[in-house]
């Protein structure tokens, strides 16, 4: 073992299988669990983040506890959601006719924004795309999928959505409509899928497995419940 | 098309032809995250800096070489400093001061003692695969 390597420090570890080997490097391949910044970018990041704090502008705890905030947003918030729609034909109702009032029953906040609720049914598919950005109902879903933000996603849903829907293992029948909207920074929009057949005698909870992030931004439909049992 | 491309931001690519979509899952990484706290931080009260579409303007004002070749929160990053430096949060020249410092920094732990650091091999885990990036127009 080589000792210009401190990183390793307080590892507690024993080194029987290195003997034998004669390799420079002392632990084999090794994989640090955060990558080094090596971009300026990220250089960046940290230079504005150690001046803001340095100067009191923001602080530390701060920024860890937004970002445990937003770890804890995620689309099982969503699915809660479309599971009590499938499951209450009155909380339906009232979610189609506001969706920030509909997600509030369910103690969810869409702070400053309009959320707008889109019912799929066999004759109508809603696929949500933000064509100049990456407007996405984050408080409900958390932060949206890489894809979504992608230039192929975004280009393309609006031009060839049956295309873009093919991709991800999507194939509706023709005589479905497929409806693409185009979200806002303002109006964000939350897609309730079609509730899958044989699940009349199934609970919220139960519903709720079968809701998936994608089914909520209609890349995909809800989950087949024989595909569950 | 060609016709069309002359009046049209490079944000707005609705309808744009584009190649397949990667659906691949990817988790926020730390920075990005951090990122993301930061630029809600900054936008929330009580500090209400700017507002998202200040946000946004910022983004789209972005060089169309820029904006296409840097991934989505680099594209946030460089948005955060210019509004900071925009509404007198910092001022460029301590930036600029910082950024070298911290490069600096970090300059010297990867080329320091411990060799196997040396290889630049796997490049941020968010850039997508389509593209081999070109590092210009990231300069803070």
């Amino acid at each position: 073992m080589t000792h210009d390597d401190h990183s390793h420090d307080g590892h507690g570890h024993d080194h029987a299988h290195e003997h034998g080997h004669d390799h420079p490097h002392d632990h084999g391949p090794f994989q640090p669990d955060i990558k080094e910044p090596s971009e300026d970018w990220e250089f960046l990041e940290i230079a504005l983040r150690e001046l803001m704090i340095e100067k009191e502008i923001i602080t530390a705890r701060e920024i860890q506890d937004k970002i445990e905030e937003w770890d804890g947003k995620c689309p099982e918030m969503g699915a809660r959601v479309v599971a009590k729609a499938w499951f209450d034909p009155d909380f339906k109702a009232r979610l189609l006719a506001d969706g920030n009032a509909g997600v509030g029953e369910l103690g969810l906040e869409v702070p400053g924004l309009k959320l707008v609720v889109l019912e799929n049914t066999p004759k109508l598919h809603h696929m949500i795309v933000c064509t100049l950005c990456s407007c996405y109902p984050r408080p409900i879903l958390g932060l949206p999928p890489l894809w979504y933000k992608s230039r192929e996603y975004r280009s393309r849903a609006v031009r060839e959505p049956r295309a873009v829907l093919a991709e991800f293992g999507t194939d509706l029948p023709d005589t479905v409509e497929v409806r693409v909207v185009d979200s806002t920074a303002d109006c964000r929009f939350l897609v309730l899928p079609v509730r899958p057949e044989g699940t009349s005698t199934w609970s919220e909870e139960q519903l709720a497995t079968l809701v998936t992030r994608d089914s909520m931004i209609g890349t995909s439909i809800a989950k087949s419940p024989i595909r569950i049992a | 098309m060609a016709t069309t491309e002359p009046t049209r931001k490079p944000h707005d690519m609705g309808g744009d032809p584009a190649g397949p979509v990667d659906t691949h899952e990817h988790t926020p990484t730390l920075v990005e995250r951090r990122i993301d706290a930061m630029m809600q931080l900054l936008r929330q009260k009580p500090r209400a800096f700017w507002v998202t579409d200040e946000n946004r303007r910022t983004i789209e004002s972005l060089t169309p070489e820029t904006y296409r070749d840097s991934s989505y929160y680099q594209k946030w990053c460089l948005a955060m400093r210019s509004l900071l430096v925009e509404k007198g949060v910092l001022t460029d020249a301590e930036i600029q001061t910082k950024f070298e410092e911290v490069k600096a920094r970090h300059s010297v732990q990867v080329e320091g003692p411990s060799k196997r650091q040396s290889k630049p091999k796997a490049k941020s885990s968010m850039k997508s695969k389509s593209a081999p990036r070109k590092k210009k127009g990231t300069s803070p």
